[in-house]
């Protein structure tokens, strides 16, 4: 089977004053079938620098990004747009809704930008599969931060990416919440075939994914929990 | 307090560019008021100092008539008087073998002036001049030497006498140096101006006495008045020697003020933009200061330092750029069309707009303030910058609410209209109301209507109730309220200002043309190939009651009116209220005459529309009804009068004859049959108009380029604000603008939207604008400038549409430039 994702000998570092900080050392991935994967580290460690480069949000040194097959450093800013848009999904710690829209405005938002027809339909369709249907027509400030993140998610998956990638989406909500928000969010990307890269503090969330790395020392290694 | 100083002082130096754009508009918003303020303050200090000088004296008496010996004994007692001059003054013709002039005779005692003096050239002291004068010299204004073709040290004719012209005056008392006088002036003895022969009952003369007193001015004036109010005597104040002087600098004053005014209300409300967008993304640190123990009341000490702290700077740099203009401006601009005037600010303007940047520095802090109250801490710790929608209701727009009240009670005051201080407040809260309370409903209205979902979404951006939108729409109303505005008054300015085309103007007027010699008069024209037109009756009338009761103003008791009565109105006339006149009146009936008032004068005397006038021509009472009002364009130089009586009403009572005389042909050609006009009928007096215009095409020379430059400076200005707007509101959506590109708008996409949304606030805001600075303009110029209005309506469309498409494409450079391609979260 052709691979998904398929990272190599990434390496990604930041002027500071005492020279270069290198955050990534030489990161190794490769993921070549739907599936759920955990990655693990201390805070500081590169995890979001990570996921940027994976999402394409940001260049690397040195290396290899492929998703789909593709090299992300190939794409023109507007070609990776384009193909962001269509094959990968991220969400974020913080929702990053916009303040302006209705819940179902900032999901019909990036249906929008895809020129997709019926777009409002779809919208409330996955509004409804992320269980907040309901409140389709509030805004964010107005909504509580576990329903934002619901409306984050579906804003993702209603573009059907192959890959979405998550940085500790449960990092700003209450244990309870998280854990509900995670369930929704395991079972949608598996009942869709989609390659989901999780990001995550809680040992316990990382358990539930397929494989489970840790981001350590600018390098990723596999955890001691994979069999 | 130290400390909250300290980081105050801290955060303000480290933010650099915000707080340099702050500082800039502040200090150009300031700049403009110091202006109005200091133009206001040189009017004043130029009327304060100038007035004794203007008038020679403490105090003044003139009549049309000579004064009894006995008045002259009293005055002289109630004026305490400690010198007194004499005066009489007339317009006569004076004549060389070449030429002829029309001369304004001052013909003076020893004693004149009593304050300020004549300057001559070759220059004399006061009693040599004396000394010449009372040998039968004359001493001239210079530009009569060339009209007459005389030198120094030759004669002219002036009534019987011939007269050696022994010096030339180059400064002297009075008002006609500096402005329009119709003639140029000729000094001489007062025994000497009897030989003339010129002074008789039938000549317009003016006697005048010249007061110099230590005694109290304004209680002195108002014994002169009680006393001699019955007797048609006139007293002049030094100040209201100046009044006319004093009105045409106020016009220009307002015109200035008007737009400076206009150009600081958006200063000061694009750095009130600036300054909440350097408070909100301030908010969470604050918030964290209150979590170590600053209690709120010190993060509200801690923001109003801030502000203090930028206004105080941007007071000071105002300050130095405006007293360092004024020192340009009195160095280097030819400020000569108003001598004396110097251009200054007073410490009391000073103090009131230190006072002003006081106050708008806590007023910029009232929202925020508020909002403290009304939120939690963990709320503001959450604020992410600038992207929450601010709490408070109305409380927000507190600031704008005060500012504007303020900026209203600041352009009455300095625009001396308290009408315009209410018309402005009403127009514009109707307009407030329509902004703030119609367009969220009508673009949410739009936004459901719309089916495209990028101009939904663009309308929702605006829609959305924030201070930021609603800040930008307003600017941007004031930029398209001045592009409204300045164009109109500009254009109307310059019109008021211009000299009419040349060959549109007369040659000359002809005054008092006895009736039986008008038939050989216009033979004469038509024999010399002059054109002689406009012949108009003047008749002498004095108005005595109004609606049957007395009239009590002072000037139209004393002194008779000029009207004329005429078949239709001048090409320069057009009646703005009533009905015109129809046909030859005939009495038909024993209705009541009409008559036809100039709007301006009728304003200043309080007439309505169907008051009745009561007049006496020649003794005979007679009644007439006001029919109607005309404006006259003035500068066509017709022979207009303030009151005009159809055909048919007058035309038994004697009179004399008006006109005005068209020359195409060479300046010798116009020297010589005037001279040979005058020559053939001494009776009549020709008004060379060529000096006349030579001086208004001074002022105009002088003015013009200020009001250019005002208004250029302002449209900059206007636009550079445009600039610094959009260019804030997208960094202030970098945030949004990185999300959408994470959910696929390429640059492209999103620059659209903005670009929509952004085409609806400029549509909207230029457009709302323009007309109400239409409005404005209008208003400004009718009744405050009382101008005669020219629409630019052109100019402010393609004003609007120029600043609209430069707008665009500044807004789509600063979009290309500034949508970052790539963000971690
Ligand atoms: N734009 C940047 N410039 C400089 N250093 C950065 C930048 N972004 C992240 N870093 C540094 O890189 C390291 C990794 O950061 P990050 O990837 O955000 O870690 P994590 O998400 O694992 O907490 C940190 O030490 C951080 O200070
Ligand atoms: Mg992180």
């Amino acid at each position: 089977m052709s691979s998904i994702i398929e990272i190599s000998d990434l390496r990604k570092s930041y002027p500071s004053e005492q020279g270069r900080l290198e955050v990534l050392k030489g990161v190794n991935l490769s993921v070549d079938r739907p599936q759920s994967v955990s990655i693990m580290g201390r805070s500081g460690g590169g995890k979001s620098t990570l996921v940027a480069l994976l999402s394409g949000l940001d260049r690397k040194d040195s290396g290899v990004v492929k998703v789909l097959q593709k090299d992300l450093s190939l794409f023109s800013s507007n070609q990776l747009i384009e193909y962001r848009a269509k094959n990968i999904g991220v969400i974020f710690q913080q929702f990053h809704l916009l303040p302006h829209l209705t819940a179902l405005e900032n999901v019909e938002m990036a249906l929008a930008f895809q020129g997709v027809d019926g777009a409002r339909d779809l919208a409330e369709k996955a509004l409804a599969d992320v269980g907040i249907d309901q409140r389709a027509n509030h805004f964010p400030h107005q909504l509580s931060r576990g329903e934002c993140q619901r409306v984050a998610i579906a804003r993702v998956l209603v573009l059907s990416p192959k890959v979405v990638i998550a940085d500790e989406p449960t990092g700003s909500l209450d244990v309870q919440t998280g854990e509900r928000i995670m369930e929704l969010l395991l079972n949608l990307v598996q009942q869709r075939d989609m390659v989901l890269v999780l990001v995550t503090h809680d040992p316990e969330l990382a358990a539930r994914c397929d494989r489970q790395f840790i981001l350590e020392g600018g390098t990723l290694t596999l955890s001691s929990h994979e069999v | 307090m130290n400390l909250l100083l300290g980081l105050a002082v801290k955060d303000l130096w480290r933010s650099g560019r915000e707080v340099r754009a702050h500082l800039v508009l502040v200090a150009m918003a300031g700049l403009c008021l110091f202006f109005s303020f200091a133009f206001r303050d040189s009017i004043d200090t130029l009327i304060s100092h100038r007035a004794r000088e203007f008038l020679s004296a403490d105090v003044a008496l003139s009549s049309m008539q000579p004064i009894p010996a006995a008045d002259l004994v009293v005055a002289e007692e109630l004026a305490q008087a400690q010198s007194v001059a004499r005066q009489t003054e007339l317009l006569a013709m004076a004549r060389t073998k070449q030429a002829s002039l029309l001369v304004e005779v001052k013909a003076i005692d020893s004693v004149f002036p009593q304050v300020g003096q004549i300057v001559t050239e070759p220059l004399r002291s006061r009693q040599d001049i004396d000394l010449d004068l009372k040998a039968g010299h004359i001493y001239v204004y210079d530009e009569l030497l060339p009209e007459l073709g005389v030198q120094l040290g030759e004669s002219i004719q002036l009534g019987r006498l011939s007269l050696v012209v022994k010096g030339i005056v180059v400064r002297d008392p009075g008002i006609s140096r500096s402005n329009i006088g119709i003639a140029p002036r000729i000094y001489m003895d007062q025994e000497l101006l009897q030989q003339t022969g010129l002074v008789g009952p039938e000549s317009q003369v003016t006697y005048r006495y010249f007061y110099q007193t230590q005694g109290d001015l304004e209680a002195i004036t108002a014994g002169l008045k009680e006393q001699f109010g019955q007797k048609n005597y006139f007293v002049i104040s030094p100040e209201e020697s100046m009044s006319g002087l004093r009105r045409a600098l106020d016009s220009f004053g307002k015109y200035l003020s008007v737009l400076m005014l206009l150009a600081s209300l958006l200063g000061f409300s694009l750095a009130f933009y600036l300054f909440q967008l350097f408070v909100r993304k301030r908010i969470s640190s604050m918030a964290v200061m209150t979590m170590f123990g600053a209690g709120i009341w010190d993060v509200r000490k801690y923001l109003l330092l801030q502000s203090c702290l930028l206004h105080l700077v941007g007071f000071v740099l105002s300050w130095l750029f405006g007293a360092t203009l004024l020192l340009g401006i009195n160095q280097f601009v030819d400020l000569s069309a108003v001598p004396g005037f110097v251009a200054e600010i007073s410490w009391l303007s000073l103090s009131v707009l230190a006072l002003l940047f006081l106050a708008v520095a806590v007023l910029f802090n009232l929202p925020f303030w508020y909002e403290f109250s009304s939120s939690d801490v963990i709320h503001l710790l959450e604020e992410d910058t600038s992207e929450v929608p601010s709490r408070g209701g109305f409380g927000r727009f507190l600031p704008q609410g005060i500012g504007f009240l303020g900026f209203l009670g600041l352009s009455s005051w300095l625009l001396g209209a308290g009408t315009f201080f209410l018309s402005f407040a009403a127009s514009l809260i109707v307009f407030g109301l329509m902004a703030f309370l119609l367009m969220p409903l009508l673009l949410s209205w739009m936004s459901h209507k719309m089916s495209e979902f990028s101009w939904r979404f663009a309308l929702r951006n605006l829609g959305r109730a924030r201070l930021t939108t609603s800040l930008a729409f307003f600017s941007v109303f004031i930029i398209g309220l001045l592009f409204g505005v300045g164009p109109t008054l500009v254009q109307s300015s310059l019109k008021e200002l211009e000299t009419p085309d040349q060959s549109k103007l007369p040659a000359y007027f002809v005054i008092n043309v006895p009736e039986e010699s008008t038939n050989r008069l216009v033979q004469f024209s038509k024999d010399s190939g002059i054109a002689l037109r406009y012949l108009s009756p003047l008749i002498l009338v004095r108005l005595e009651t109004i609606n049957g009761e007395e009239v009590n103003q002072d000037e139209l008791r004393r002194f008779p009116s000029r009207v004329t009565y005429r078949k239709s109105l001048l090409e320069s006339e057009r009646i703005v209220e009533g009905e015109p006149f129809i046909g030859t009146f005939d009495g038909a009936g024993s209705e009541v005459a009409p008559v036809s008032v100039e709007v301006e004068y009728a304003e200043r005397r309080g007439f309505k529309l169907g008051d009745i006038l009561g007049f006496n021509i020649q003794g005979i009472p007679f009644q007439a009804r006001v029919a109607n009002f005309r404006r006259i364009e003035w500068n066509s130089f017709h022979p207009n009068f303030f009151i005009q009586f159809p055909d048919g009403v007058l035309n038994d009572v004697p009179k004399t004859y008006v006109g005005i005389v068209y020359h195409s042909g060479s300046d010798e050609d116009v020297r010589q049959i005037k001279f040979e006009m005058s020559r053939r009928f001494p009776e009549l007096s020709l008004i060379d108009l060529g000096r006349t215009l030579r001086r208004l095409a001074d002022i105009t020379r002088q003015f013009r380029p200020v009001i250019l430059v005002t208004a250029i400076s302002l449209v900059l200005f206007t636009l550079l604000f445009l600039l610094l707007l959009l260019s804030h509101s997208v960094k202030v959506r970098s945030s949004e603008i990185l999300l959408m590109q994470i959910f696929g708008g390429s640059a492209s996409k999103v620059r659209s939207l903005i670009l929509k949304e952004f085409s609806v606030l400029l549509g909207f805001g230029l457009g709302f604008g323009v007309m109400v600075g239409l409005v404005l303009a209008g208003y400004v110029l009718d009744q405050i400038m009382k101008f005669q209005i020219y629409w630019s309506l052109y100019e402010s469309f393609f004003l609007f549409a120029v600043s609209g498409l430069l707008a665009f494409v500044l807004l789509f450079l600063s979009l290309t430039r500034r949508i970052p391609s790539f963000i971690k979260s």
